[in-house]
């Protein structure tokens, strides 16, 4: 692993825990003053689900760069 | 400042009103534009005669990941904004919640008895081709100033709602006064 894949993964890691952490921020507001249930679960999957999509692509284009 | 919102259940929402779809879209659009940029910059790199290498090629898709992934957590943060201001008119009171920011948030209670005037107005093509605008309430009470609230949809309809609640609210509360001391009310008229 060179060096510069290295800085890849801190970074992905770093924008995974941001993301996560964020997304708990967020949820606790959703679920807590959202006077609607649903939308707030609504609003829960669509911001996980596109989080996860993008991270999942930083993960191949890392692997793609490792190959 | 109470952060939590507590409706009685024996309370009736009448509106329920959050700001205009346009206001939330122009909030957005700065966000959306930057967005685009990994996808203008792919188009560009594509049509254009550059061979990319699968190695540029991936750190390309690392680094518009990254960036659109920022992107999706301002977008999400601008609809929380939006989605938690909220404008409810009950039989009792208006109620109106100021999402300020992610950790900065008001709540403004006005009892119906309390209203004196309520204004609108819908300045601009665009406010009045969408229908939305902004609504001020003077309330009674040298400490309350006046509420207000901009980007509502359709301003009119919530003012003629909160103005028939007022005149019911006005009405109910002289036939109590009326009620409860016949004579004084007897001897007011007849002066």
């Amino acid at each position: 692993m060179s060096i510069s894949t290295t800085f890849l993964w801190i970074v992905f890691l770093s924008t995974a825990l941001l993301f996560a952490g964020y997304g708990l921020v967020l949820v606790f507001h959703w679920i807590k003053y959202s006077l609607n249930p649903a939308a707030a679960s609504i609003a829960i999957i669509v911001y996980v689900t596109g989080g996860l999509v993008l991270l999942g692509a930083m993960i191949i284009s890392i692997g793609a760069l490792l190959l | 400042m109470k952060k939590e919102l507590h409706i009685n259940p024996e309370e009736v929402i009448l509106l329920k009103q959050r700001k205009h779809w346009f206001i939330l879209l122009q909030a957005k659009a700065g966000t959306i534009l930057l967005g685009a940029i990994p996808f203008v910059v792919a188009w560009l790199l594509l049509s254009s005669e550059i061979l990319l290498t699968s190695v540029s090629a991936a750190a390309l898709v690392y680094a518009g990941s990254l960036w659109l992934l920022i992107v999706w957590m301002t977008l999400a943060t601008i609809w929380t904004n939006y989605y938690l201001d909220i404008w409810i008119v009950t039989d009792k009171r208006i109620i109106h919640v100021d999402q300020v920011g992610l950790f900065s948030r008001e709540i403004t209670t006005l009892r119906m008895e309390r209203v004196q005037d309520v204004t609108t107005e819908v300045a601009g093509i665009i406010s009045t081709m969408f229908n939305f605008g902004t609504l001020r309430v003077q309330s009674a009470g040298a400490l309350s100033g006046d509420t207000i609230v901009h980007g509502l949809p359709d301003p009119e309809g919530v003012r003629r709602v909160m103005l028939e609640q007022v005149d019911k609210f006005t009405e109910r509360h002289e036939q109590y006064t009326e009620k409860k001391d016949p004579e004084v009310c007897h001897d007011t008229h007849e002066e």
